[in-house]
């Protein structure tokens, strides 16, 4: 994945938060129907909605589901969609609406719609923990292979709160930047870093759980604990 | 400020760096602190693992799910094939079509402002170069060629070739100036002027001059 971000010092332009002029003229194409530019907007985000329906839902098949009902909506609505985000956003923000719809109709009264609760608490609680110096052992990439190896980091990425998750996947996935980030979801800059920060803590626990660690520069730092 | 919460925001620093979020003079002592502090190396490695690992995982899941995703393409073709038919039959007359312009208004709605300044911007200028040049045309009864007047055969040309004694020329017009030797003995020569303009038009005015002519000995025109 090719990752192209600007330091901060230079000034975002808000057009790096929209769409080039074809993938305008891709949207505009699938809002009139034409199935091939629906079918390229499909295979270009198909992962992502996946991958967020996924971490809502924790099950495999409903997030299936939820990929379907997503692009269904999509290309139903494509017309009122006015180009003030990228259409990545877009379509991340029906996925996770999708995926809320579905998870109330599987669990009804135990599905908590905005999570904000646990996003202060989550904040709350942070108090500043240091990064692990602790690289994962073995062979991660080699790992991945197994099948409940993977399960296991989507659960991961399912433990983190709808907040932390949400940035997680707006700057991994959808290659926005903190300033963008910031934008689209109308937060301050620096909640979005305090965001990010906190998921990457979270998923180096989980996935040092998962893989095991190797932490040469723990006594170097006193209060890092690694598990 | 707490010894924790210093390195609570050096770590955010250090992921920033990382991410390539930091200002340029940042990003220099960041690596500086890095160069100089191994545990701090060794969280920037595991950070950038992390992001490694989780993007080959977000990889290997999509590869996976490839057939399943491509299934799904073909039941959302099916759904929107199915509603097509409904949403003609249902929509009213140009209902598609008043809709795909106003998507298409709503993304170059700044294409068209941009557009339709220029188109006024350029009538404007249009409309003011032709009035400017309806001022420098000449009213066609100007253009009527009045009656040329004719040389009589006592028409004496000064001048040793018989041509025009004079000649002025400007921008756009060329003047020639004919003597026309009196018919009656004791009366004045007719000056003729003859004006060319360097278009197509030619306007011959006739001008009564005082002659001022070199003279003879017995007061003869030469």
């Amino acid at each position: 994945m090719n990752r192209s971000r600007q330091p901060t010092s230079i000034p975002k332009d808000d057009e790096r938060a929209r769409d080039s002029p074809e993938e305008i003229d891709e949207v505009r194409r699938a809002a009139c129907g034409e199935l091939d530019a629906q079918n390229a907007i499909y295979r270009r985000y198909n992962g992502n909605v996946l991958a967020t329906a996924r971490g809502i839902l924790r099950d495999r098949d409903d997030a299936f589901d939820v990929v379907q009902e997503t692009f269904v909506r999509v290309f139903r609505s494509l017309h009122t969609f006015k180009g003030e985000s990228k259409v990545g956003s877009w379509i991340l923000r029906i996925a996770k609406n999708a995926s809320i719809d579905q998870l109330r109709r599987r669990r009804p009264n135990v599905v908590r719609l905005d999570g904000s609760v646990g996003a202060e608490r989550d904040l709350a609680n942070a108090s500043y923990e240091p990064l692990a110096p602790t690289i994962l052992r073995g062979n991660p990439m080699k790992e991945l292979e197994r099948r409940e190896i993977r399960d296991a980091i989507a659960d991961a990425l399912a433990d983190l709160s709808p907040e932390h998750r949400e940035v997680w996947c707006m700057y991994e996935w959808e290659n926005l930047s903190y300033a963008e980030i910031s934008r689209v979801a109308k937060v301050p800059k620096g909640t979005i870093m305090s965001r990010l920060f906190h998921a990457r803590q979270k998923l180096q626990k989980s996935l040092g759980r998962v893989f095991g660690t190797t932490a040469d520069g723990d006594e170097h730092e006193e209060g890092v604990k690694t598990t | 400020m707490s010894d924790e919460r210093l390195k609570g925001e050096r770590d955010e620093l250090l992921m920033a760096l990382i991410d390539r979020e930091l200002a340029p003079e940042q990003e220099l002592t960041m690596r500086a602190a890095i160069a100089a502090d191994p545990v701090l190396a060794r969280k920037a490695q595991a950070l950038t693992q992390l992001s490694e690992v989780m993007r080959a995982h977000q990889q290997r899941e999509l590869e996976e799910a490839q057939p399943a995703l491509d299934a799904i393409w073909h039941r959302i073709e099916r759904e929107l094939q199915r509603e097509a038919p409904r949403a003609v039959v249902s929509d009213a007359p140009g209902q598609r079509l008043r809709q795909a312009f106003a998507y298409w208004l709503t993304v170059y709605r700044g294409h068209l402002t941009t557009g339709l300044v220029a188109g006024v911007a350029a009538a404007a200028i249009t409309a003011f170069a032709m009035s400017g040049r309806q001022t420098q045309v000449v009213p066609p009864a100007e253009l009527a060629q009045p009656a040329l007047p004719t040389l009589t055969p006592q028409l004496r040309l000064v001048g040793a070739s018989g041509v025009d004694v004079e000649k002025t020329e400007f921008s756009n017009v060329e003047g020639s100036v004919y003597l026309q030797a009196p018919t009656t003995p004791g009366a004045s020569p007719t000056s003729v002027i003859w004006i060319v303009r360097h278009a197509t038009d030619c306007v011959p005015t006739t001008v009564p001059l005082t002659p001022t002519l070199p003279t003879n000995s017995n007061g003869e025109p030469i």
